[in-house]
């Protein structure tokens, strides 16, 4: 390989330590790119040897310093290979002639894993109302808001529905679309709720957009930079979420005590509803981020894929391939439950699908949109417009999800199997080393 | 590079992991889903 000539260390890295189950200590190293920034955890031992790129030293240099100071760790070669197919590609270590402030490589698709992405509010709006409301997070106020919850959900479940007052065949068009303005502003205080517990820990650039994931149309909050705080924390800014959108449920029943108008109670069934959804651990939301924060696995999902393969390097290869989990044993066993249970989930995910999707929607899609049209020409008044296009719009995000999510799972097998087939030649053929 | 490296290195890419075992860590998006679906009066009537 060529000789680089004075690499260094890049001057706009932030490290900082990151708290996960690692079996070895890590390092959060923050690099920027041209877009976000983007962050890696990273063995320890890496960053003092990317520390040893002062700009003066050569490569040979740098790694004799490192091996000065580590003796018989790793040899020489093998350090060579990680800083020119790993720490220089990443941008944690620049060449002179390289713009150090866009480094940063990231092989993550941009709209991450939602199958559509589409910011609404940058970071310049997101940030102050976030500092703002991050008072929420002050613990004698969040002892209260949990108690709230509490109370608001014994009175509803426990009496208010209870006493057979609700009827869902009651609600016309109308209540329809009010419920749905409810869920999404509740939605939007969820989202405030995150950013809020990230700004109260010090986080910035935080912003808010829509997408769809699955078949969920759903509202997002990226707050990447909580990466950076212990994993306790990340688990607050995880249920702050649940946390706001409880009190915007409180706001619904005093609203529905004050008026008896049963729309504030079916927001609030409705509004929960959702929020058992985003608790679910196999759908990426907060229940996916809690479990991964409390158990500290990070990529909680790639980890599950990469747990999977090391079965079949165990079953399909030589044998001797180590295992690809870095993680405690604890944390390993925890990964092995949640991979099983999350098949178990899978497998239920595709059966629902096929029911609501395939039996369901799809088969009425074009029937609806038929009479859709027929009904807007006949003349129809706005409400029931406004109604119309929202239902046929759901409707299409689905079925567009839905088939994003079984091409993706058709491909995914389709690897799946082409990886088998390579451990299994490579389990074949004499070893090249 | 024989092919077993080449396979490692082909389950790493998709992963966020490396052969090194350094890992991008992935963007945070929290998100909470809206009712929509289970608000129309096909949902609401068999709720």
């Amino acid at each position: 390989m060529d000789e680089l000539k004075n690499p260094q260390a890049n001057p706009h890295l932030q490290t900082s330590a990151f708290d996960s189950d690692a079996g070895q200590p890590m390092i959060l190293c923050v690099v920027p790119s041209t877009a976000d920034d983007v962050r890696f955890a990273v063995p320890e031992k890496y960053v003092e040897l990317v520390r040893a790129f002062d700009g003066n030293r050569s490569e040979d240099e740098a790694i004799e310093h490192f091996q000065n100071a580590n003796p018989g760790l790793f040899e020489k070669e093998w350090l060579r290979r990680l800083i020119q197919k790993s720490l220089m590609p990443k941008g944690l270590i620049v060449r002179p002639d390289q713009d150090a402030a866009q480094a940063g490589t990231s092989v993550q698709p941009k709209r991450g894993f939602l199958y559509i992405k589409l910011p609404i509010l940058p970071s310049k709006v997101v940030d102050p109302i976030a500092r703002m409301l991050s008072f929420m997070f002050m613990k004698p106020l969040m002892v209260i808001g949990g108690l709230l919850f509490i109370i608001s959900h014994v009175y509803v479940y426990g009496f208010l529905i209870q006493l057979d007052t609700v009827d869902f065949d009651a609600l016309d068009t109308g209540s329809i679309l009010l419920i749905l303005l409810f869920s999404t502003l509740a939605t939007m205080c969820h989202e405030f709720g995150h950013a809020s517990a990230a700004a109260h820990y010090g986080c910035r650039r935080m912003s808010i957009g829509w997408g769809v994931y699955i078949v969920y149309t759903v509202l997002w909050t990226n707050v990447s930079e909580a990466w950076k705080l212990p994993r306790r924390q990340r688990a607050v800014v995880d249920i702050g979420g649940v946390y706001f959108e409880s009190l915007a449920l409180v706001a619904l029943l005093l609203a529905y005590m004050h008026t008896g108008n049963p729309v504030f109670l079916f927001a609030f069934v409705f509004i929960d509803f959702s929020i058992l959804t985003t608790l679910n651990p196999f759908l990426r939301m907060d229940g996916y981020w809690l479990v991964s924060d409390i158990f500290g696995i990070v990529n909680l999902r790639k980890q599950q894929t990469n747990w999977f393969q090391d079965i079949a390097h165990k079953i399909f290869g030589d044998g001797d391939q180590p295992p690809t989990t870095n993680l405690t044993k604890t944390a390993k066993r925890v990964l092995a439950v949640y991979s099983v249970l999350g098949v178990v989930f899978l497998v239920y995910l595709l059966f629902v699908l096929f029911d609501i999707v395939v039996l369901n929607v799809a088969s009425g899609f074009p029937a609806r949109v038929t009479t859709f049209a027929q009904d807007l020409a006949a003349g129809m008044d706005w409400l029931e417009i406004v109604g119309g296009a929202l239902e046929i719009f759901w409707r299409a995000m689905m079925l567009i999800g839905a088939t994003y999510m079984l091409i993706s799972l058709v491909q995914r097998v389709g690897r799946m199997f082409a990886k088998v087939g390579a451990l299994r030649r490579a389990a074949l053929q004499p070893s090249a080393n | 590079m024989s092919e077993k490296t080449l396979s490692n290195n082909a389950l790493g890419q998709d992963l966020l992991i490396d052969e090194f075992e350094i890992i991008e860590l992935e963007d945070r998006l929290e998100l909470a889903g809206r009712c929509n679906g289970r608000c129309d009066s096909d949902a609401l009537a068999a709720a």
